[in-house]
């Protein structure tokens, strides 16, 4: 007997056509779109499970070479979405237990058929294609899962959470401190700043940054370039990318950042981030986060 | 052309590759030769740096793999004392020198190589046409994404791009190559024998706590069931 999803009506029905797919056949290339622009393209759990389902289809889809993720709109993805209740808690739950935050999280990062998982274990080359905020779970549950990144001149990336959700998972992500080196990782998640398109070519997570304008045109030429290789050649090195990062431990993701979210508590002298949700809504709540930052000198990305 | 092996200043000793297209060919006397050089050389207590020339071959036609079905040629090339796991792991420091355009078996060497010091117009094919061409390796050279866009898109890495991914050591003018890669070996051969020994230890085990070592072992074996298809 399967588990209900989570998800409230409203945000199941939309997932469809808030996760979009387009299969150019012939070429070999699976695009899928975020198309949320009106919230930045924030990943409800109904979006991201949406968007798990759509890779294992396209992994056992033999026209399929390549998968491209990209957003509509001004942001790549702000994350995921916040306003829904943290976790999407059930109506069965009456309080945040450890069991539910253990199926959220599991859910989320770290089952071996969690959201991110399926992304890094997929058996096709992936490409993530981002312009504006490539922020949170969108850097390093999507973008930092994919094969290539191909950004826009506009990018920002980082893990922005860390300002007021408490743990960042980039910080102890193996893959990410692989894919930009340790102490930009801990940079990256000890101070919340995000990278721009130059520091994300020179750090090794973006392969090419494209002005605005081309991103699409460019990030379809290196889909295209890829594709064209023999599909037999493709899977050999896909499947030593996935058993090199099994030796690596590359996709052993971390296990008590999402865990301890549920948990946390603001200290007196912090912003309590989920009141401020609640007076402002989200939007409100950065700003006051801003205007802290800049009320005492500090910088706020 | 066969492998030549000369000592070039105190304790710093060149290896010349004779035909390193042989290697892409997978002939399994280039393997040997190189590698027997290799071994020889890095059991010689005179040595603490070794100087690995003659790696470009032109422009790479292809590799040609049928061969690995015969077991010497495995052996030679993708076993435990292959040509790709001795460099990896020599006990000296190997330092490739490069001026041209390296082949995909020449490019797996230099990313087994301490060092690399390459001439500004040199170009290196991508190596992981290479079956021993080590993931987890590139991993900590070059990091995960750079590795995989390589892998990926294929072609060839120009110097300066291979020098910003971390690839390369240094990059010089093509006159003064064998002096820059001599200038390394003399401050190597600068350090103390046993310190250096201790050193290439530590980063074998390194090697293997990250995974280097079972993806060898994990190649040795897919070429042994694939053979030609590689």
């Amino acid at each position: 007997m399967g588990r209900p999803r989570w998800g409230n009506p409203e945000s199941v029905a939309s997932a469809r056509s808030q996760v979009l797919l387009d299969i150019d056949a012939g070429g070999g290339i699976a695009w899928i779109t975020l198309n949320r622009p009106e919230k930045r393209n924030a990943l409800s759990v109904p979006m991201r499970d949406r968007i798990a389902d759509l890779f294992d289809q396209l992994a056992i889809d033999d026209r399929v070479r390549v998968i491209v993720i990209r957003g509509n709109g001004p942001s790549f993805s702000s994350g995921n979405e916040i306003n829904e209740d943290w976790g999407q808690r059930g109506p069965e739950y009456k309080r945040f237990t450890v069991t539910h935050a253990y199926r959220y999280s599991s859910e989320l990062t770290w089952g071996r058929t969690s959201f991110s998982q399926v992304i890094a274990r997929s058996p096709k080359v992936v490409i993530t294609s981002a312009q504006g905020f490539c922020a949170a779970a969108a850097y390093f549950l999507l973008a930092a899962k994919s094969d290539l990144v191909v950004v826009a001149d506009d990018v920002k990336i980082g893990a922005l959470e860390a300002r007021f959700l408490g743990p960042a998972s980039s910080v102890a992500s193996l893959n990410l401190n692989r894919a930009i080196g340790a102490k930009a990782a801990r940079y990256s998640g000890y101070t919340g700043a995000a990278m721009n398109a130059h520091d994300a070519y020179a750090c090794g997570f973006a392969c090419h940054v494209s002005p605005l304008a081309d991103l699409q045109v460019d990030t379809a030429r290196i889909a295209a370039e890829i594709a064209a290789r023999p599909t037999a050649e493709l899977s050999r090195l896909k499947a030593r990318v996935k058993g090199g990062d099994s030796l690596m431990d590359n996709n052993v993701p971390v296990v008590s950042g999402l865990l301890a979210s549920h948990f946390l508590r603001s200290h007196s002298d912090e912003m309590s981030f989920w009141k401020a949700v609640k007076e402002g809504g989200v939007g409100g709540a950065l700003k006051q986060d801003k205007a802290r930052a800049a009320a005492s000198g500090g910088v706020s990305s | 052309m066969s492998t030549d092996t000369t000592l070039l200043a105190d304790h710093v000793c060149l290896i010349t590759v004779g035909d390193a297209a042989a290697l892409d060919r997978r002939e399994s006397i280039a393997g040997e030769q190189l590698r027997d050089a290799l071994l020889s050389t890095s059991d010689d207590d005179d040595v603490k740096a070794i100087i690995l020339a003659g790696l470009t071959t032109g422009r790479f036609a292809g590799l040609v793999g049928p061969q690995d079905a015969h077991p010497g040629t495995r052996a030679s090339y993708s076993g435990t004392r292959g040509l790709h796991q001795v460099v990896t792991y020599c006990k000296k420091v190997v330092i490739a020198e490069v001026d041209g355009q390296v082949g995909p078996t020449a490019s797996a060497l230099c990313l087994a190589a301490d060092f690399v010091v390459s001439t500004s117009q040199s170009t290196f094919a991508s190596p992981f046409s290479v079956p021993e061409a080590n993931y987890p390796l590139a991993v900590l050279t070059m990091r995960a994404n750079r590795t995989k866009a390589w892998m990926f898109r294929g072609g060839e890495l120009d110097a300066r791009s291979a020098y910003e991914a971390g690839f390369v050591n240094e990059l010089v003018p093509g006159k003064s190559l064998r002096q820059a890669t001599t200038d390394l070996g003399r401050r190597v051969a600068l350090m103390p024998l046993d310190g250096l020994t201790v050193s290439k230890m530590n980063i074998g085990a390194a090697f293997d706590v990250i995974g280097v070592g079972r993806e060898f072992d994990a190649t040795e074996a897919s070429v042994a069931a694939g053979g030609a298809s590689w």
